[in-house]
C-alpha cells in the first residue's frame, strides 16, 4: 500500500525518489532511497540521494546562525589588547556616540539596541570568565557554553534522534581517503556529515583528503575545510582556507564566512574591508550589505550603519532587519513620526508580534497620535510572552509617568520586575519614583540592585551618586559616580557632580 | 576632558630598561630609595611593599631586573632612605627605615641597629592618677574628664587603650598595667636625609625625623644620637631637606592642614598657606615646588612668595626631582592620573619640557642611579606594575613641549544635534488639531480601560504572590556554572524601612525529573533593611532537558515567587 501511493504507481522508483526531493518530500524520498538500498546496497545514485535528503532534512542556514559561546569568548588563545583603539574592536563599548547614550538606551548585553534580535545582540562583551559565566544566564537566553553546542541545541541534531535499525551510514568505519577521490559522492557524503551527523573532525577528514584529492583547486572544498576549521575554533586556519577559496572563484558564501572570522577575531575594520572588496564583485548585494550595517552597528557607528540599511532598502524593500533598524534609527534621533512609518510597513507586511506593537505604542505617543497609543499597548500586552511582557509593561510605565499617573506607573514597573526579575532599567525608575515619593532607603536599595544587574548602565550609577551626596556621603557618592562614567564617559551631568565632589576633597 | 599630546618631533628619550606588570607592589614615593647596597658599584631600588593588607610588609630589593632578597617588616613603615652611616671602607650604606617610633637600620640586609624614638613623659595628672591604686570605675571616669581637659589624642597609650576597652575587661588590664610606667610613645610621620659635612656623594649623612608630637630630630648617623630637637607648630607630612648639617642647612616641611613651614638655623618660620591639600614638595635652593590637589604645580620662594603656577592635566599623584647635572637641568617629574590611565610630565620651572603616557597612574617615583647607569627613572603604578625606564645619553629636551592643550569645544560652539520637523510631523499636527477632541476622549476611555487592566494583572500578581507589597522584598536570582551541575544564588533585600520580616525560608518548585536540588529548604536570617543577604544551593541537572524553576519565599504564608530560567547542562548534551 504504502509502496503504491509513495512511487505512484509504475513509475520509475528512482525518478519518484528525486521528484520527492526536488518537492522537498524528504521523508518519503528517504523512504523510497532505502527500499532500493535494501535492494541493492551497491547503487550509489540511491546512496547520494538518501544522503542528500537526510541532510536537507536538518540543513539550516549556517551562515546566521552564529553565536559566540563562553568557551570562544573566554578561552581563546589569540590574547587581544585589553585596550585597542577606539573603533577597532567590537568588544568595547564604543566611544564615538554620536546620539549619545542619553538617546540611544543600551540592549541587555551593554551595546546599544538594535531594529532586530540577531544572535550576535544578545551576547556580552565579557572581561573576565566570572562575568562570562554569569551575566549570560541571568538574561533570558542562557549562552551556550560553546558556539558548537549553540547549533547543536538549536537544530536538534539528527544524530540524537533515535534511528530503528542503526545508523545510516557508520561514519567512523568509512575509509574516508578513498571516498575523498569520488567526486561526486564526496561533496555530499561531507555535507552529511557536517550538517547531519554534526561530526565535525571527520567531516574535516574527508575535506583534507578532498582537497589533497583535487590538488588544491577545488575552492568548494576550501570552503568547507574553511568552515570545520571555524568551527573547531581555528580561526586563522579558516582565514587562510577562505582566502584561498576567494582567490579562485569569490563566492557570497566565502565573502560571508570570512568576515564571521573576522568577527570573532574581533577585527571589524577587515570584515568591513572583506564586505566592501565583495561588493565590488557583486555590487548591490543585500547580504553583504546587511553584514557591513550590522558591523557598524557594532562599532556603533549608527549613521553609516543606516546608510547601508537604506541601500538594501532601495535592492530589496521587503528586508525586515533594514526597515527595524531605520525605524529604531529614526526614533532614537527624536523623529518618532516617520519610525511610525516604518513600523507601520512593518505591520502591512504581516508582521503581528509583541515587539511591533510595543514599538509602535512608543511611537504614536511620543508622536503625539494619543488615539492609538494604548491600543497598541494592549495588543503588545495580549501578544507578549513571559519576558517581552516585562519591557511591554515596563514601556506602559513611561507612557503613566509622561501622565502623571505615578501610582500606575510604579505598579506597571513591579509588574515587569515581577515577570523578569532581572529587569534593570524597571528597578532604576522604580528608584526614581521611590525617591520622589521621599523613601531615599528604599530608592537606594532599588538603585543598587539596578546597579549590580545592569553595570553598563549609566543611570542607576548617576542617581546613587547623586543621593549619596546630597545625604553627605561623599565618599560612596565619588567611587559610584566614576562607575557611571566608565559606562558613559560623555555625561555631562555625572562629570559635573565628579568636579564638585573633587573641589570637596581636594580644597582645604 | 584633558588630553596629551605627545610630541612627535622629538625621538622617545626613554629606553624601557624593565617591567614587570605583575609585580603587585603598593608603595609610595617616600618608601622608594636607589642605594649602592653591596658597594660594588651597582645600585639597587629599594622599596618597601605595603602588601594588599593581608600579608606581610615587606622590604625588596631589586637588582637588575630581578628581585635580590625581601625582608619581612613588622609595621607599616612610613619612609625608607638609604644613606652612609660610616666612612669605613669598603663603604656600605645602610638603609634606615621608620616605622611607627623606630629607625631600622639595615646593612648588608641584616638588621644592623634599632634606634627609638625617647618617650614622652605623661603629663603629672594622668602619671597621679596611675599611681594611686583607686577603683576602676573611678579611675576610667577621672581618665575620661582629664581627657576631656587636655583631649584623648595626649593621653598615654595605656589610658587610650583603657578608655576604648569594653567596660568588662578594664579591670584585668587595668590589674595587668597598673605598675609600668606611664609614657608616651609618638609616631614619626616622615623621614628624609641630608649629608652631614661632605657633600660628596658617599659621605656620611644625617637622619632628618618629624614627629607626630610637633617635632623634628636630627639624627647623628655614626652614634645613632639626637643631636637637635626643634619644636615646630604642625604635625609635618612632608619633608624635603637641602645643604650641609654641619654648614648650613634648611628643611620644608608641609602639614596636613596644608601650610608649609620653613625651619632655617632652628627657627621655624610659616612660608605659604595652600589653598589645597599638598601632593608633594621638592626644596631647590631659592624656591619650593609643590603639587597640590586641586591640579596645579606651584612655586613659592622660600620666602614665601609665590613665583608660578601651572595647570596639570589630571590630578597629580607623585613628584619627584630629576637632577641632570649633563644638560643643566634640574627637572620636576609629576605623576598625573588622566581619564585614560596616567602621564609623567617633566617640568623645568613652569615649562613642559617632556611628557609620556602611562596604562595606569603611577603612585611612587624615584630618579637616580640604578645598575650602572646615572640616570634611571624607577616607578610603581597604582595597580602593582614595576618599571624602570633609563634616560638616553642622548636625550635633549630641546625647549620643551607646549603645554598639553586641554580640549573642549566653547559651549557656543557646540552643535546640538535637533532634527527638523518633518512634514509627517506637521501634517500629524493639523489632524491633532482637527480632531483634538476625538482624539482626548478615545485616548482618557482606553487609558481607564488600562488602568483597569493594569490593576487587575497587578492584583494577580499579588495573589500569585509574584508582586509584593507590604514586605517589599527584593529578590534577584543567578545561575552560574556550566553544568550538570550548577550554582543558584538567590539575593533577597528588605526594602521596608520601618519592618524586619523574620522567620522566612525559601524553596524551590521543580521537576524532580530533571534537577536534583541540594538545600531544597533554605531558612532565611532576619532580613535587615539595607543589607541583601546571599542564599545558594547546588542544583544537579539529571537530564539534558531545561525547564524553569520556581523560587518560593514564604513565611506563614507564600510571600514572594519568582522563576528562573535554566539554562541548558551542557555536559549531557556534548
Amino acid at each position: 500500500m504504502l509502496q503504491e501511493s509513495l512511487t505512484g504507481g509504475n513509475l520509475d522508483p528512482l525518478y519518484c525518489a528525486l521528484s520527492h526531493y526536488r518537492r522537498r518530500n524528504f521523508e518519503k524520498c528517504r523512504i523510497i532511497c532505502s527500499e532500493l538500498l535494501d535492494k541493492n546496497p551497491y547503487d550509489q545514485v540511491i546512496w547520494a540521494l538518501k544522503m542528500k535528503s537526510m541532510t536537507a532534512e536538518v540543513m539550516v542556514d549556517d551562515i546566521e546562525a552564529e553565536e559566540e559561546g563562553i568557551a570562544e569568548l573566554v578561552l581563546d588563545n589569540d590574547t587581544l589588547a585589553q585596550a585597542p583603539r577606539p573603533g577597532t574592536s567590537l568588544r568595547t563599548s564604543a566611544t564615538a556616540q554620536t546620539p549619545g547614550q542619553a538617546f540611544r538606551p543600551r540592549g541587555q548585553s551593554g551595546r546599544p539596541i538594535s531594529g532586530v534580535t540577531r544572535p550576535g545582540t544578545q551576547s556580552t562583551a565579557a572581561t573576565s570568565l566570572e562575568q562570562a559565566l554569569k551575566t549570560p544566564r541571568t538574561a533570558r537566553s542562557a549562552r551556550p557554553v560553546t558556539s558548537q553546542a549553540a547549533r547543536t541545541v538549536r537544530l536538534g541534531t539528527a544524530s540524537m534522534l533515535s534511528q530503528p535499525d542503526g545508523p545510516f551510514i557508520q561514519v567512523a568505519r568509512l575509509n574516508l581517503a578513498n571516498y575523498a577521490t569520488k567526486d561526486n559522492i564526496s561533496k555530499p557524503l561531507f555535507q552529511y556529515i557536517y550538517y547531519h551527523e554534526n561530526d565535525i573532525s571527520n567531516a574535516m577528514d574527508l575535506a583534507v583528503e578532498a582537497t589533497k584529492a583535487c590538488q588544491f583547486k577545488d575552492w568548494w572544498w576550501k570552503v568547507q575545510l574553511g568552515k570545520c576549521y571555524f568551527s573547531l575554533g581555528l580561526t586563522r586556519d579558516a582565514e587562510q582556507q577562505f582566502r584561498s577559496a576567494l582567490k579562485q572563484n569569490p563566492t557570497i558564501e566565502a565573502l560571508l564566512r570570512l568576515t564571521r572570522v573576522y568577527v570573532r577575531l574581533d577585527q571589524p575594520l577587515s570584515a568591513l574591508d572583506v564586505c566592501r572588496a565583495g561588493l565590488d564583485t557583486f555590487p548591490g548585494e543585500v547580504t553583504l550589505m546587511t553584514e557591513m550595517a550590522r558591523i557598524l552597528e557594532g562599532l556603533n557607528n549608527i549613521p553609516a550603519s543606516v546608510k547601508y540599511y537604506k541601500e538594501i532598502l532601495q535592492k530589496d524593500a521587503t528586508n525586515i532587519e533594514a526597515i527595524a533598524c531605520i525605524g529604531v534609527n529614526h526614533f532614537y534621533s527624536d523623529q518618532p513620526e516617520v519610525a511610525l512609518r516604518f513600523y507601520r510597513r512593518l505591520l502591512q507586511m504581516g508582521l503581528y508580534s509583541a515587539e511591533l506593537f510595543n514599538n509602535l505604542g512608543l511611537c504614536c505617543f511620543f508622536a503625539q497620535q494619543y488615539d492609538m497609543t494604548l491600543s497598541c499597548f494592549e495588543r503588545a500586552l495580549s501578544l507578549a510572552v513571559d519576558e517581552n511582557a516585562a519591557d511591554v509593561w515596563y514601556n506602559i510605565s513611561h507612557i503613566a509617568i509622561g501622565i502623571g499617573d505615578l501610582r500606575l506607573a510604579t505598579q506597571c514597573l513591579q509588574l515587569s520586575i515581577s515577570v523578569d526579575r532581572n529587569h534593570a532599567p524597571a528597578y532604576n525608575n522604580l528608584g526614581v519614583l521611590e525617591h520622589n515619593r521621599g523613601n531615599t532607603l528604599q530608592a537606594r536599595g532599588y538603585f543598587q540592585a539596578a546597579a549590580s544587574l545592569a553595570p553598563y548602565l549609566y543611570e542607576p550609577h548617576y542617581n546613587q551618586a547623586t543621593l549619596s551626596s546630597t545625604a553627605g556621603d561623599l565618599q560612596t557618592s565619588y567611587v559610584v559616580v566614576q562607575k557611571g562614567l566608565k559606562a558613559y564617559p560623555a555625561h555631562s551631568g555625572s562629570q559635573a557632580l565628579l568636579k564638585e565632589l573633587e573641589k570637596h576633597f581636594s580644597n582645604l | 576632558m584633558a588630553s596629551l599630546r605627545i610630541s612627535l618631533s622629538m625621538q622617545q628619550p626613554w629606553i624601557d630598561a624593565y617591567s614587570d606588570p605583575k609585580a603587585e607592589i603598593r608603595t609610595f614615593s617616600s618608601c622608594l630609595t636607589l642605594g649602592d647596597l653591596n658597594g660594588d658599584n651597582e645600585y639597587k631600588l629599594i622599596l618597601a611593599d605595603l602588601g594588599s593588607g593581608s600579608g606581610h610588609v615587606k622590604l625588596k630589593v631589586y637588582k637588575g631586573t630581578s628581585l635580590s632578597s625581601e625582608i619581612v617588616l613588622l609595621d607599616f613603615p612610613s619612609a625608607v632612605v638609604s644613606i652612609y652611616t660610616d666612612t669605613n671602607e669598603p663603604r656600605i650604606p645602610g638603609l634606615a627605615v621608620s616605622c611607627g617610633c623606630h629607625v631600622l637600620v639595615y646593612r648588608n640586609c641584616r638588621p644592623y641597629f634599632k634606634f627609638c624614638m625617647p618617650s614622652i613623659e605623661a603629663s603629672s595628672l594622668e602619671a597621679d592618677l596611675w599611681r594611686q591604686k583607686s577603683q576602676t570605675t573611678q579611675m576610667v571616669r577621672l581618665l575620661q574628664e582629664l581627657a576631656d581637659e587636655i583631649g584623648y589624642s595626649n593621653l598615654s597609650a595605656p589610658s587610650q587603650t583603657l578608655l576604648a576597652l569594653e567596660p568588662n575587661m578594664r579591670d584585668e588590664f587595668l590589674n595587668k598595667n597598673r605598675h609600668h610606667l606611664i609614657k608616651k610613645q609618638t609616631v614619626i610621620t616622615c623621614m628624609t636625609a641630608i649629608k652631614k659635612s661632605l657633600s660628596d656623594e658617599k659621605s656620611v649623612s644625617c637622619i632628618i625625623l618629624a614627629t607626630e608630637n610637633y617635632q623634628v630630630f636630627i639624627l647623628d648617623p655614626e652614634a645613632f644620637v639626637i643631636m637637635d630637637k626643634f619644636p615646630v607648630p604642625c604635625v609635618a607630612s612632608m619633608i624635603s631637606a637641602l645643604g650641609l648639617y654641619a654648614v648650613d642647612y634648611r628643611v620644608l616641611l608641609a602639614s596636613r592642614a596644608g601650610k608649609i613651614f620653613l625651619l632655617k638655623a632652628g627657627v621655624t618660620v610659616p612660608v605659604a598657606h595652600l589653598a589645597s591639600h599638598p601632593v608633594g614638595l621638592i626644596l631647590h635652593t631659592l624656591s619650593f615646588t609643590i603639587a597640590t590637589m586641586n591640579g596645579n604645580l606651584q612655586s613659592y620662594s622660600t620666602k614665601g612668595i609665590k613665583q608660578w603656577s601651572t595647570t596639570l592635566p589630571g590630578a597629580p599623584v607623585d613628584v619627584c626631582c630629576v637632577p641632570l647635572q649633563g644638560l643643566a637641568l634640574n627637572l620636576v617629574a609629576v605623576s598625573v592620573s588622566t581619564d585614560s590611565g596616567g602621564s609623567i610630565l617633566l617640568y623645568s620651572g613652569p615649562q613642559l619640557m617632556h611628557s609620556f603616557n602611562t596604562p595606569t597612574p603611577v603612585s611612587a617615583l624615584v630618579f637616580g642611579r640604578y645598575g650602572q647607569e646615572e640616570h634611571a627613572l624607577c616607578s610603581v603604578t597604582t595597580g602593582g606594575a614595576l618599571s624602570v625606564k633609563l634616560l638616553k645619553r642622548t636625550a635633549n629636551f630641546g625647549n620643551g613641549e607646549k603645554a598639553p592643550m586641554i580640549s573642549g569645544s566653547q559651549p557656543h560652539n557646540i552643535k546640538l544635534l535637533v532634527p527638523k520637523k518633518t512634514r509627517l510631523f506637521v501634517e500629524q499636527t493639523l489632524r491633532e488639531r482637527d480632531q483634538c477632541r476625538e482624539m482626548h476622549n478615545w485616548f482618557q476611555k482606553a487609558w481607564l480601560d488600562l488602568g483597569v487592566s493594569v490593576s487587575e494583572a497587578y492584583l494577580n500578581g499579588l495573589r500569585s504572590t509574584s508582586v509584593c507589597e507590604r514586605e517589599s522584598l527584593k529578590l534577584t536570582a543567578q545561575v552560574l556554572g556550566l553544568g550538570p551541575r550548577l550554582k543558584i544564588q538567590l539575593f533577597l533585600e528588605n526594602l521596608a524601612p520601618d519592618y524586619v520580616p523574620a522567620g522566612l525560608a525559601v524553596t524551590f518548585l521543580y521537576d524532580p525529573k530533571l534537577y536534583t536540588i541540594h538545600k531544597t529548604y533554605i531558612p532565611v536570617p532576619m532580613l535587615v533593611p539595607g543589607l541583601t543577604v546571599s542564599l545558594e544551593t547546588l542544583v544537579t541537572c539529571e537530564l539534558g532537558v531545561a525547564s524553569p524553576l520556581q523560587v518560593l519565599v514564604f513565611a506563614s504564608r507564600l510571600l514572594l515567587t519568582a522563576v528562573i530560567n535554566m539554562p541548558p547542562a551542557t555536559a549531557t548534551l556534548v
